[in-house]
C-alpha cells in the first residue's frame, strides 16, 4: 500500500483533453518535420515530470504507446518520468537502445549508431530521437538543405557538439535507412528528418 | 400507368443542407490509438519523401475504393480549426466529395468548403487543384494501387526489395516498351514520379496534365491506401520529377478547346456529350476553378454572363 500511495503522489496529469491536445501536438510535429528548421511551440500547460522538457513530454503523450518502445537517456530516467510515462502512454520503457521506437535524450547522444536505423526494406523503423537541449536559435551557424525546404535555411543549436554533425553525416549515406532527430527546448521544438542536410559554415563557432 | 406529378415548390437537395455534428462517435471517427498509429507513420512518410509506409488500416463506415485511405489519413491530421474541401476528380459537388465532407461535418463538426482558397486540408480523390497550394495547406490523396511498380512485378517480397536496392530499371522498360509499340509514353494518368531523386513513387491516378504540379509545391503533400494498407508523402518544396527520356521528354496533355463556360484555356478540361447526335462540350474538371472564373467575370462559348454589368449588356 505504502509503494501505491508514494506512486499516487508524484503522479501529474497528462493531457487535460487528450483528443484535441494530441492532434495539437502531432501537427505542430508534423509542420516541424515537413518545415526541417522552422522552430515550432507547443502552446500547452501540462505538468509533466521535471526531468522532461514540455515538447518532450507532449510529443511522447501524444504519440508513444504499447506499441512503441521508448527508451529514456540516464539522467532523465527518474521514478517519477518513469512512472509518468508508464502510466499516460501505456508504453514500455527500455535500457537497450537499439529496441526503441523513440527515444528521449538529455543532448546529442556520443554514438548515433546505437539506435535502430531501420533496414533497407523497413526504413520507416529507424527511431525517432526527442533531444532535449538549452537553445534553439534561427540565426546560423547551421545551413539547412533538402526536402521541406525552400533553398535553404539557418538553424542554431549550440549545444549540439561539431563532432556530431559529422557522424549524423556519415549516417546519411545510408539512406533510406537513418535516424529522425527532434530538437526541443522548452516549449520549442524544431525537426531535422533523416533527408535534411546539415552544413556548419566555417568561420562561426 | 399514369403518375400525376404536382408541382412542389424546389426545395435544394438532402446532400446540401448543412449537417450537425452528430453524438456517439470520437472525433474524426477514428479511436485515438488508431490516429496514434497513423500520425506515426504519416511522420516516417514525410522523413522518407515516396517511401510507403505499412500502416494498419481500419475498417471505415463505406467500401474499400472509397476513399478509405484519404479519409483515414484526413481523420488523423484534422483539428478543430481546420476547414476541410473535398474533391473528386476536381469537383467539389460529386457524390465520392459531398458523402466525405459530410462525414467528416458530422464527426469532427468541422467547417467545410469548396473554395480552395479558404481549406487548410484538401482530400482529392485523382486532381490537384489548378489554383496554386499555399504552405498553409495539406493536400490528401486518396489512392487506389500505391505501388508504381506493380503493373511490371506483381509480388510485393520482389517490389520492396526493388525500392531497397533502388533497382528501378525495368520501370523504364516498361516506360520505354511503350515508345517502341505506339511511338510516345502512353500513360496519361497515375504517371510515375521520382521523388527527391530517390523512391519512385505513384501520383494516384491523378492526369499527368497535373504531375507539374507536385514539384516543388508549398503544401505538404500525403497519400493514403486504404485497402493496400500504405501511407506515403511528399514534403513541401522537394522536387518531384516525372520518368522520361532525353529523346522522349514529358509532356502534359493539352486542348486545342478552352472551356466552354469560363473560357480557360490552362486547365484540365471534362468532355461532356450534351446529346445523342455527337454534340459536346469542354469543361473545366476543377469545378470550383471554373466558378471563381466565372464569378471574375470570364465567359466562354457556351457560358452565360455571371456579373450584373455583363448580364446588362447581354439584355
Amino acid at each position: 500500500m505504502m509503494s501505491t500511495n508514494s506512486t499516487a503522489q508524484m503522479l501529474t496529469p497528462g493531457f487535460s483533453d487528450p483528443v484535441s491536445q494530441s492532434q495539437l501536438v502531432f501537427r505542430r510535429l508534423l509542420d516541424a518535420m515537413a518545415r526541417p528548421g522552422s522552430i515550432e511551440t507547443v502552446d500547452l500547460d501540462i505538468e509533466g515530470p521535471e526531468t522532461l522538457d514540455l515538447a518532450a513530454t507532449a510529443i511522447t503523450l501524444a504519440l508513444v504507446d504499447f506499441e512503441t518502445p521508448l527508451y529514456l537517456a540516464p539522467a532523465l530516467a527518474t521514478p517519477a518520468a518513469e512512472t509518468y510515462l508508464k502510466f499516460h502512454c501505456g508504453t514500455r520503457i527500455i535500457t537497450d537502445a537499439k529496441d526503441a521506437a523513440f527515444g528521449i535524450l538529455d543532448g546529442t547522444p556520443e554514438d548515433l549508431s546505437t539506435f535502430n536505423t531501420g533496414t533497407e526494406e523497413y526504413p520507416e523503423l529507424g527511431a525517432t530521437l526527442i533531444i532535449q537541449i538549452e537553445t534553439i536559435r534561427t540565426n546560423g551557424p547551421l545551413t539547412l538543405t533538402g526536402p521541406g525546404i525552400k533553398d535553404s535555411t539557418e538553424l542554431g543549436l549550440p549545444d549540439v557538439p561539431a563532432s556530431f554533425w559529422d557522424a549524423r553525416t556519415k549516417l546519411q549515406r545510408y539512406f533510406p535507412r537513418g535516424i529522425d532527430l527532434v530538437f526541443v527546448s522548452g516549449a520549442e521544438m524544431v525537426a531535422l528528418p533523416r533527408t535534411t542536410n546539415v552544413t556548419l559554415q566555417s568561420g562561426k563557432e | 400507368m399514369s403518375m400525376t406529378q404536382e408541382a412542389q415548390p424546389w426545395q435544394a437537395p438532402e446532400h446540401d443542407k448543412p449537417v450537425e455534428q452528430v453524438e456517439g462517435y470520437n472525433f474524426a471517427y477514428l479511436d485515438e490509438q488508431t490516429k496514434r498509429m497513423i500520425r506515426r507513420a504519416i511522420l516516417k512518410g514525410v522523413a522518407i519523401p515516396g517511401y510507403q509506409v505499412p500502416f494498419g488500416s481500419r475498417e471505415m463506415p463505406l467500401p474499400y475504393g472509397w476513399g478509405t485511405g484519404g479519409m483515414q489519413v484526413t481523420a488523423a491530421v484534422i483539428g478543430e480549426d481546420d476547414t476541410l474541401k473535398v474533391i473528386d476528380q476536381g469537383a467539389d459537388d460529386t457524390t465520392n466529395a459531398v458523402n466525405i465532407r459530410r462525414f467528416f461535418a458530422k464527426t469532427a463538426g468541422v467547417a467545410t468548403t469548396e473554395k480552395t482558397s479558404d481549406a487548410s486540408l484538401i482530400q482529392t480523390r485523382h486532381r490537384i487543384p489548378e489554383k496554386p497550394l499555399t504552405d498553409d495547406q495539406i493536400l490528401i490523396y486518396q489512392v487506389p494501387i500505391p505501388e508504381p511498380l506493380r503493373w511490371v512485378e506483381p509480388r510485393e517480397t520482389e517490389t520492396r526489395k526493388m525500392h531497397a536496392l533502388e533497382e528501378y530499371g525495368v520501370m523504364h522498360v516498361s516506360l520505354y516498351e511503350s515508345i517502341a509499340r505506339f511511338g510516345r509514353i502512353t500513360t496519361a494518368y497515375n504517371y510515375p514520379v521520382q521523388v527527391n531523386g530517390r523512391y519512385i513513387m505513384a501520383p494516384s491516378p491523378i492526369p499527368k496534365f497535373d504531375n507539374p504540379k507536385m514539384h516543388q509545391m508549398a503544401a505538404l503533400q500525403l497519400f493514403g491506401a486504404g485497402r493496400e494498407k500504405r501511407i506515403y508523402a511528399v514534403p513541401p518544396y522537394t522536387d518531384v520529377k516525372s520518368l522520361d527520356f532525353e529523346d522522349h521528354p514529358f509532356t502534359i496533355q493539352s486542348w486545342e478547346e478552352n472551356c466552354a463556360l469560363c473560357g480557360a484555356d490552362d486547365s484540365y478540361l471534362d468532355e461532356v456529350i450534351t446529346d445523342d447526335a455527337g454534340g459536346k462540350m469542354y469543361v473545366c474538371s476543377d469545378s470550383d476553378y471554373c466558378a471563381e472564373r466565372r464569378e471574375a467575370g470570364h465567359v466562354g462559348d457556351q457560358g452565360e454572363p455571371q456579373t450584373p454589368a455583363q448580364k446588362g449588356a447581354a439584355e
